[in-house]
């Protein structure tokens, strides 16, 4: 990785996308200026989403960008006008140069914007001298790698961005300031609409910004119901202007009569508000982040295209319960004619993990494995050794092969990109088998896994074998056109078997899922090569595939050492006591049948 | 009131005396106006005065003559070499007084109050202006002298008090400002019929003038809707399932209409634009032009639709404009039929050719009553008759090629090629013959003259303004007549061949469908054409440039582009895409903005 900057002195954070990935751009701020003491942070953001940035500490500049206006111009043919929008917004930003500008906006009129910020260095999506898009950072390289491969992504969005900052994730959540005085006004609106300060109060988020990802009202409703009659809960109503109609819906069927604010605050008052509930329930959309950000307990319910491992509450002591069908996550955007994620998780089993919750103080450690919970896990937030964000699964199941590898990448993808591929793999190792120890409450893989194990390991030689052929092939390159008078055609010659090579490589980790990541970290890192004549071109690309090779050893001995794994029972055993959970969040539960067993 | 003025001696007067000379006309209504109530000199803070009309100043009270330089600062760069400027308002003239100082322009001010004229004249020395200017109240006065590229500048004052006033002024002007760049234009044509090659004409003309056009082709509905005769017997549910289907295709060109967004909607007869999708497009803001191309008389359906219409053309004039005047209809206009001649053009054909399509005597087109009557008394000449709905049974039947079939225009070109008396007889269901006052003239007359092929025509009213009658084109009155000629003109061929190509030459000179489309947004322009809401400002390049700023980058770079006339979005990023090499500031600007518009635009972030 290239040498950080000793002292950055001004930033720039472009994240023109929605509300709720702006509030998971808090921790890289905060990191930030941890790191770099008196750095200038602005902050480049869609100009509708700009007053969530009011309350993120650590933002020095806001510079909002009037999309809507902009695109209103285009379309009315006002080209001079939104030209000279752009010139001005530019002009403003270009000041002075950025150390570091980090785009975390991966679409393509911002890569263009990127381009035209006078930077030292930047980061994320961006254009090239002829207008091609490149992903500059290994991070950035990977955040592209986790759409096609899900399944094997094991880390989290913010975490990834804090990777990409170059800030090391010290297991701090997202975090929003709220001035006291909205805490205030926020108990004193409670009390007067009947919210006594003391009294259970519980938010739910009924709407989303996708539908695949909305758990149904009539769901909402039962648990709101329960949580009445059970708890004497009182029940707070969230969400935007488009999402009254949901309110509506809650109001004609639920018994419970709730405080129905959607659509009637402003984000700071929202922000407020939920900071003053007891729960928060709701889908993976941008009031989640914001209670997590202001140290609500937060209940995600996890559906259609979500994972929560990917984007659910970043901080501690969290709850996720997440459908776990076949389909699931299925694709971003899509329109199922049948999700039976959202009816697989019931109104019941939610209430049963609230309760739980409530009645455990807010530390829910376990739940018996059950077959009414098949499809469904539910999951606890908490930030691991290494200060990443990690969900540990309340319901102990027998391990998948996907699960296996996912902690293996964890690791592995962690020591590649940042450049630790020294020591450590047997500490790694240590970790992955604890995981399965104490996740899976297992004493060792299971036969069908163990075997899949050897068939992974067998593609991978396979890759290791193209990667060898390859990084030979490269390697000469570098080394005879570095010559006086180079023999050209052999060059020629080796670049066509050069390509022979990748072909063969894209088919094989096209074909064999667990390669995918790789085979795409490397062919993104091939796209975005800044070399400028062919001797510094094969020896990037030389690099690339010895990295590759890298990462190809450190699984095979991670696996190798799982495939070997058999635990005792006294090992088992001694990790039941919770090790590694930190208790953070208490609750005062107070109601009609607070402790109650029902 | 007090009055203050710029020096001794009559201002008034002076000012009068170069008024007499430019425009006497107003030098004498304005010696007419008697001071109003309405319009106020007041006394300014250093001694300049202003002008207090209901209510509002219309010049700084403390210091008109420096706020009237900034005026003009304002504005330097748009009027830098324009050859005239509007104005909207005089006032007391300061800030007239000031541009002419900087620039010769010939001014034309819109001005509506008389009575603020008279305080200007006689309060401030405007000499220099009156030598400059010319004052308009009535915009229609302005209109012939208007030049092409001038620059509208507004004094905010003025018009703040005449709002209404200004505002049709204005929409007036853009009309006319907008006249020459290219509008997009969608012309909805029927299901079937005659008038469907009309509109296709219409709209590859108004694509040969430069404009963008959407040809809505409802003919791709043809098939289904005239099954539903074969579908049932029963009249009633016939016309109920017709009825309905008009109705589809009349919400499917509104789907392509909202989609298209056009400045402009050619309608022609029979398109399926019932009076609800007429008032959706109403609504919409859309200036919608019907081109009503058959006998009033006999389809009178337009009864219903046309008052729904912005503009209505008709081939007809005596009668039926009078008609639609006294409907309320203020925008119609006479436009005769017209030929396309890249489609009807004369044609060099072969001897089998010839021999097919040929005869002495032949007559294409559908078998009307008249024409069935008519035609059999030429059963003696070497006949051939050609189209649809003929008697193929009656003596008239041994003369019908084909069986009556269909045919496509490519054959009838070559068939008024290869003829050599094309008889050309206007259509009627209720004469024997021809029609003796028939108005209107066929497409057909214009489309054979357009090959450059002979005709005989029966006489109709209108003729003789379209045709030099004896010299381009021979009618006839009867069928006694026509066989006379017919006589004659098989033994005359090379006066059949001068009178066809002088009929050509007319048709090329006056009766194309360029010609029409032309006339017929001239009369939209004249009329005041209001561009709907959705209408993209597209300016042409000159005034983007001037925007832009020559010396800019920016400016440098659309210059480069601008060879074609118009800079839109997709100009621009075509040209950026199809370049090589590196790509610059301006380009990764419009890339930016070009890319926003396709990401947001869409998904509404």
């Amino acid at each position: 990785m290239k040498e950080e900057r000793e002292r950055m002195k001004r930033v720039l954070i472009v994240n023109l996308t929605r509300m709720g990935d702006l509030v998971q751009t808090t921790p890289v701020l905060r990191g930030l200026k941890e790191r770099h003491p008196g750095v200038e942070i602005s902050l480049l953001v869609n100009s509708n989403f700009a007053d969530i940035c009011l309350m993120m500490p650590h933002v020095d500049r806001v510079v909002p960008v009037h999309i809507s206006t902009l695109v209103e111009r285009i379309r009315r043919g006002a080209l001079i006008e939104a030209y000279r929008e752009v010139e001005t917004l530019l002009h403003g930003l270009n000041e002075d140069t950025y150390d570091l500008v980090i785009n975390f906006t991966h679409t393509v009129p911002t890569a263009l914007l990127i381009s035209l910020i006078q930077a030292e260095e930047v980061r994320g999506l961006s254009i090239d001298g002829e207008g091609f898009t490149v992903k500059r950072h290994p991070w950035i390289r990977y955040f592209f790698n986790v759409v096609p491969n899900r399944a094997l992504n094991p880390f989290h969005l913010c975490d990834i961005y804090m990777n990409a900052a170059g800030i090391p994730p010290k297991g701090q959540g997202l975090h929003l300031h709220l001035p006291s005085e909205m805490k205030q006004w926020a108990r004193s609106f409670l009390r007067e609409n009947g919210v006594e300060f003391g009294s259970l109060l519980v938010g739910l988020q009924l709407g989303a910004s996708a539908e695949d990802k909305r758990w149904p009202v009539s769901c909402f409703v039962q648990v709101a119901d329960q949580l009445e009659r059970v708890f004497g809960a009182r029940i707070l109503l969230v969400g935007s202007e488009e999402e009254e109609i949901l309110g509506q819906e809650f109001e004609r069927s639920a018994a419970v009569r709730p405080l129905n604010l959607i659509g009637k605050t402003r984000l700071v008052e929202l922000a407020a508000l939920l900071s003053c509930c007891d729960l928060f329930i709701s889908n993976d959309t941008g009031p989640l982040h914001i209670a997590t950000a202001v140290g609500t307990l937060c209940v995600d319910i996890s559906v259609g295209s979500v994972r929560a491992r990917e984007t659910g509450p970043y901080g501690d002591g969290h709850y996720v319960i997440e459908a776990e069908l076949p389909c699931s996550p299925c694709r971003f955007h899509s329109h199922c004619p049948r999700p039976l994620c959202k009816e697989i998780i019931s109104p019941h089993m939610v209430m049963e993990v609230v309760k739980g919750i409530l009645q455990q103080r807010g530390l829910l450690v376990r739940l018996p494995p059950s077959d009414r919970w098949r499809h469904v896990q539910v999951y606890r937030s908490f930030f691991d050794e290494e200060g990443l964000i990690d969900y540990r699964p309340l319901i102990p199941r027998t391990p998948k092969l996907e699960e296996i590898l996912r902690y293996l990448y964890r690791s592995t993808w962690l020591r590649l990109i940042n450049g630790e591929n020294g020591g450590r793999a047997e500490s790694d190792l240590e970790g992955v088998l604890r995981k399965i120890r104490l996740w899976h409450r297992t004493r060792g893989v299971p036969g069908d896994v163990k075997a899949d194990l050897v068939k992974v390991r067998g593609v991978l030689y396979q890759l290791r074998g193209l990667v060898d052929g390859g990084l030979s092939r490269a390697t000469w390159i570098a080394k005879e056109s570095a010559k006086a008078a180079p023999n050209l055609p052999w060059i020629q010659d080796l670049g066509e078997g050069l390509e022979d090579v990748e072909a063969e490589m894209e088919t094989l980790a096209l074909t064999h899922s667990v390669l995918k990541p790789l085979y795409l970290f490397f062919r993104y890192g091939k796209e975005s090569l800044t070399g400028e004549d062919l001797r510094d071109l094969a020896e990037e690309t030389a690099q690339l595939y010895k990295e590759m090779r890298l990462h190809i050893e450190r699984l095979l001995f991670l696996i190798e050492g799982v495939g070997r794994f058999h635990a005792s029972k006294r090992a088992v055993a001694e990790e039941e006591g919770c090790r590694g959970l930190a208790a953070s969040i208490s609750l005062n539960v107070v109601g009609k049948e607070a402790m109650s067993q029902q | 009131m007090t009055r203050q003025r710029d020096h001794d001696g009559s201002v008034w007067e002076m000012n009068q005396e170069v008024l007499r000379r430019r425009d006497p006309g107003l030098a004498e209504v304005l010696a007419q106006v008697a001071p109003g109530s309405q319009v106020e000199v007041l006394a300014g803070r250093r001694g300049r005065p202003t002008l207090r009309v209901r209510g509002r100043t219309l010049h700084s009270l403390y210091d008109p003559e420096n706020e009237a330089s900034l005026w003009v600062e304002q504005n330097r760069k748009i009027i830098e070499g324009v050859s005239q400027i509007l104005i909207f308002g005089f006032g007391l003239g300061y800030h007239l007084r000031e541009l002419v100082k900087i620039n010769r322009a010939q001014l034309l001010v819109f001005e509506p109050s008389l009575e603020v004229l008279r305080a200007a004249l006689e309060t401030l020395d405007l000499r220099d202006v009156l030598d400059q200017a010319r004052i308009f109240q009535d915009v229609e006065v302005a209109l012939p002298h208007l030049k092409e590229g001038f620059v509208l500048l507004e004094y905010p004052p003025s018009v703040k008090v005449w709002e209404e006033y200004f505002q049709k002024v204005r929409c007036r002007l853009k009309a006319l400002q907008r006249k020459g760049s290219p509008l997009k234009i969608q012309v909805v044509g029927p299901i079937y019929g005659g008038s469907l090659p009309v509109a296709r004409h219409c709209a590859s003309a108004l694509r040969s003038l430069g404009h963008h056009v959407d040809f809505v082709d409802c003919s791709l509905f043809k098939e289904v809707f005239l099954s539903i005769d074969k579908w049932t017997p029963d009249v009633d549910h016939r016309n109920n399932l017709k009825e309905a289907f008009v109705q589809f295709a009349s919400d499917a060109v509104l789907a392509r209409c909202v989609h298209y967004q056009p400045d402009l909607v050619v309608a022609l007869a029979q398109a399926p634009l019932p009076p609800r999708a007429l008032e959706t497009l109403r609504r919409l803001k859309v200036p919608i032009a019907f081109w009503f191309v058959e006998d009033f008389r006999l389809r009178d359906y337009w009864k219903g639709i046309a008052p729904l219409y912005d503009y209505v053309f008709c081939i007809q004039r005596e009668g039926f404009l009078d008609l639609l005047r006294s409907s309320g209809i203020e925008r119609c206009h006479y436009l005769p039929m017209a030929a396309c001649p890249q489609t009807h053009r004369p044609l060099a054909l072969s001897q089998e050719e010839i021999a097919e399509f040929g005869s002495d005597v032949s007559f294409v087109g559908a078998g009307y009553y008249n024409r069935r009557q008519f035609l059999t008394g030429l059963l003696d000449f070497d006949l051939k008759v050609w189209g649809t709905d003929w008697d193929l049974h009656s003596p008239l039947g041994r003369c019908v090629q084909g069986d009556g079939t269909w045919l496509e225009t490519e054959t009838i070109v070559k068939i008024f090629n290869a003829t050599k008396i094309n008889i050309n007889l206007h259509s009627s269901t209720t004469h024997e013959g021809a029609d003796p006052f028939g108005d209107f003239v066929n497409p057909r007359t214009f489309e054979i003259a357009s090959c450059g092929a002979f005709q005989l025509v029966d006489y109709r009213t209108e003729m003789a303004h379209l045709f030099e009658i004896g010299e381009e084109i021979v009618c006839f009155k009867d069928l006694e007549d026509l066989r006379q000629k017919i006589r004659f003109f098989l033994h005359h061929a090379d006066q059949r061949r001068e009178m066809a190509k002088k009929a050509r030459e007319r048709v090329l000179r006056e009766h194309t469908y360029e010609h029409r489309m032309k006339e017929l947004l001239d009369f939209l322009y004249q009329s005041g054409l209001e561009l709907p809401p959705w209408s993209a400002v597209r300016e042409n390049a000159e005034a983007m440039l001037r925007k832009a700023g020559p010396e800019t980058p920016l400016g440098r770079f659309l210059a480069s582009l601008a060879e074609t006339g118009e800079l839109s979005m997709d100009h621009i990023v075509d040209a950026i895409r199809s370049k090589r090499g590196p790509l610059g500031e301006v380009e990764r600007i419009f890339l930016f903005l070009h890319e926003l518009e396709q990401l947001y635009g869409r998904s509404n972030g």
